[in-house]
Parts: C-alpha cells; structure tokens; sequence
C-alpha cells in the first residue's frame, strides 16, 4: 500500500529546499525500506543512508575512486578539480596525505590554540556588547576563514571575503551551474599558483611555502600537486568547521534545556561536542565506482557517482539510540562525521579545536541566547550542509545576571 | 584487562585519546599506539571500553587477561 514515504522515495533531490532544510526523513525511509536509491539529477547518481553501507563504502579505496568528489556534475574525471589527497587514489594517496600531516598533526594544532582563544574571544565579545548579530557569518564564518588564513595559509586578512566566496560558489552553485564552478577553479588556481612562485625561494613556515619547496626522491613536486593541496586546505577547511560550528550554535539557540546544561556543566563538553557532530555532520562524500559493484542486491556500473550522507549513517538508528536527539552526555558515538578509513579527515583534530575553544569563549560570553525565528533559517545543501544565518539574541535574566 | 590497538586499522581520528590517555600516545603520524604493555588498570576499565566503543574505525580491542587474580 502506497504512503506518504513511499512517494518520498521515487526520487531524491539534495539541493531541494525540503532535502536541504531537513534530510532525515528521507534517510530514515531509505534506512528503513530503499537503502539504496538513484537519481538522475546533476549528472546521476546513487546514494545510501545506512551506517554499514555508508561506513563500508567510504573506506573501499578499491571499488570506489576518489577521482572526482563533487555531488553534481559530470562524473566523469576529465582535467576536473585535483585536491590532493582528497581526490588521490592508491598508491598516490597516502604519499597526499602524508605530506600534509606535519600541519594537522594533533599535537602541532594543539599549539594554535592560544592564537584560536583570542580570535574567538576578539569575535564574540563584540556580539555580546551588541546583544544579537548572526552567531553563522559574524563567529563562525570568520573564526574559521581567519584561522586558515592567519595560521596555515598566511594571506592577507583581505582575502577573507574572497575565500567564502570561492568556497561558496565551488561547493554551493557549482554543482547546480558547471560554468561558475569553473570559474572558480580558475581564479583559484591563478593565486595559489602565484603565491607558490612567489614564496618557492623563502624560508616561510607556512603551508603554501611548504609547499612551494616540496620534493618526491629529489625531485620537486608536481605544480598541479602543489596547487591543489594549497586549494584541498581552504575547500575542506572552510565551510565545513564554519557549518559545524553554525549548526552546533543553532541547536544551543534552540534548545534551552542543552543551553542551560552546557553552561552549568562545562565538563560535558567534550562529549557534547562529538554529539553535535554526530547529529549535525555537515560532509556528504561524493565517489565513482571504479567497476561496478553491487549494494543491496542494486548492480551500480563502472563510472557511476555513489553519495555517502555521513550525517544518515550518524541517524541510523540500529547503530545509535534515540537517533534524533541529542544527548550531550552521550558516551557511546561510533559517529563517521569526519569519515572512515585512509580518507579520513586530515583536518580533524583542527576542526574539533576550533568547535571546543570556539563555544566555550561563547559560552563565556553569551551564556543564554535564542535563535530569531529559527523555522526560518535556510540550511546549505550538497557537499556541505549547515545552517546559511544563526540570527540571535542575547538574553538577560531579569536579576540581570546569568540564568 | 589489556587493550591493543590495529595499527592496519588506526586512521588517526584520536577519539580514544580522550577516553584513555592515560593507556594511549601518538606517533609521528598522529595514530594511536599503545603505552607500555596496554595493562589496563582495573579503575581505567571503563576508560578503556569507552576507547573501543567510540572508535570509527573499531580498530581499538580490550583482552581480558586469562590469569586475573
């Protein structure tokens, strides 16, 4: 007998403003009944929503490449964007990763987080004086671009505005509009490539002077490498930390008993931040089969893109209790937020360091708020997905203390 | 109790750090590596299934000593 999801699951539409505001349903159906669906849209593709099969499949190197990670477009790998090693395959990919490694290692981001506590602090003590602002594009947008800018890239703080606008129109029209996501590319490609000349005889610590001197056996690196592994640090590095954060301030303004608990008990901290990771997961993987493979009794053939929602396998609810909630003081969270296997999010432990410092300065200073008209905020679709504005304000108890 | 790590499956996500510390350290490629032999106190037990329970990779495993007084 045919019902509401049903209808729900003839087709599947991931920049719909009802897929973009709220995908769970669909992969509650899909997890519950389809767990594996296609659609023609934006070139075709398949996409899963179960734990297992998201998890299994964003590991297999093997039978899925990475040659193109884009959720629209052309599958097809052709001169397309190289972000080294996000779109590396074996053997190439670990030699990728690793060759980033000394910038993300958990104990070299660990030093940055006096410079990331002043920022937060410089970001947010400005909202609270004013007593609203937008907690998405005035904290978390810049908190993360300032970071990469100042402390990985060191670029001028000018380029700031520049950068979310590359990352926008890469990750959020370039899917729907093939001409400004080349576009894109292009202008990105002329000033990291500028910047690699420029810094190639210094003796910078930075990562495009890093870079800009790198060599395999001998031998220097490849210039599209080097380009792309300047550009993977500002595409992956950007609007997810910003949309994590966004969404992690968006469910505080909304939920004033989690608010209230966060505030009283900073020690829960830590486990509330890997549960509004878990609940919120911005990241939808995008890969090629590499032959064809078959999921669930579904024969994919070779060439064919296969989305990985990593925020469905953190809803599944054969994995997690109560999916849909959130329990900040939830102790057991397998989550695939930052992925699984060799693909693993390099940025990780960055990422998590700016979400901590990052709330505990707002919570510092803006110790009780609520999101403005919160049914109102349009969420990011694609790649990346996060609420677009966290408008807020600020609110005094009547003692005109703390609450 | 003694806890191992699959250093095959370890991809660095550093979760069980934070639930063990105390039983684990990184190596040069931020991947988990065991401390000492990986006994497990008995008061860091719970610490230790916290390690494997949150680990993406389920590459963290607890081994219950055989001759336990």
């Amino acid at each position: 007998m045919a019902d509401a999801s049903d209808t729900a699951l003839s087709d599947y539409d991931i920049f719909s403003a009802q897929f973009r505001n709220c995908p769970y349903p669909t992969w509650a159906a899909m997890q519950h009944s389809c767990p594996v669906m296609h659609s023609d849209r934006l070139g075709g593709s398949w996409m899963v929503a179960r734990y297992d099969d998201v998890r299994d499949l964003v590991r297999d190197n093997v039978r899925l490449s990475s040659r193109s990670t884009e959720v629209g477009g052309p599958p097809e790998y052709s001169g397309g964007l190289l972000i080294p090693p996000i779109t590396s395959d074996p053997p190439r990919h670990e030699l990728d990763r690793d060759r980033l490694m000394p910038f993300f290692h958990p104990k070299q981001v660990a030093t940055l987080e006096s410079d990331i506590r002043a920022l937060a602090r410089s970001l947010v003590q400005p909202l609270a004086a004013a007593g609203s602002g937008d907690a998405a594009t005035d904290f978390a947008q810049r908190l993360t671009i300032t970071v990469l800018t100042r402390h990985l890239l060191d670029v001028p703080e000018q380029m700031q505005p520049q950068f979310i606008d590359w990352t926008l129109r890469l990750l959020r029209e370039g899917p729907l509009d093939q001409s400004v996501r080349s576009a894109a590319v292009r202008e990105m490609i002329d000033y990291f490539s500028q910047l690699l000349d420029q810094r190639a005889d210094g003796t910078g610590d930075d990562l495009i002077s890093y870079l800009s001197r790198a060599e395999v056996e001998g031998v220097p690196l490849d210039r599209k490498t080097k380009i792309g592994s300047v550009m993977v640090v500002m595409i992956a590095g950007a609007d997810t930390t910003w949309s994590a954060l966004s969404a992690a301030l968006f469910h505080l303004g909304t939920h004033p008993d989690d608010l209230q608990l966060l505030v009283a008990e900073p020690q829960l901290m830590s486990t509330a931040i890997e549960e509004l990771l878990r609940a919120y997961a911005p990241v939808m993987l995008a890969r090629v089969t590499a032959g064809s493979i078959e999921v669930h009794d579904e024969y994919i053939g070779a060439g064919q893109r296969v989305l990985l929602p990593l925020g469905a396998a953190n809803r599944d609810p054969s994995v997690f209790d109560d999916p849909d909630a959130v329990h900040l003081d939830r102790k057991r969270n397998r989550h695939l937020t930052f992925g699984s296997g060799p693909h693993r999010c390099l940025g990780s432990p960055l990422a998590r360091l700016e979400l901590r410092v990052a709330l505990e300065e707002w919570l510092a200073a803006i110790p009780s708020f609520e999101v403005v008209d919160p049914a109102a905020v349009q969420w990011t679709g694609g790649s990346v997905r996060g609420p677009e504005r966290v408008p807020f304000r600020v609110q005094v108890s009547a003692e005109g203390g703390r609450p | 109790m003694k806890i191992a790590i699959d250093s095959e499956r370890c991809q660095g996500h550093n979760r069980c750090l934070a639930y063990a510390g105390e039983l684990l350290d990184l190596d040069s490629r931020g991947h988990a590596v065991v401390l000492g032999d990986g006994t497990v106190p008995p008061e860091l037990a719970e610490d230790a299934q916290l390690a494997v329970d949150n680990c993406p990779e389920e590459a963290i495993s607890t081994i219950e000593s055989a001759s336990v007084p």
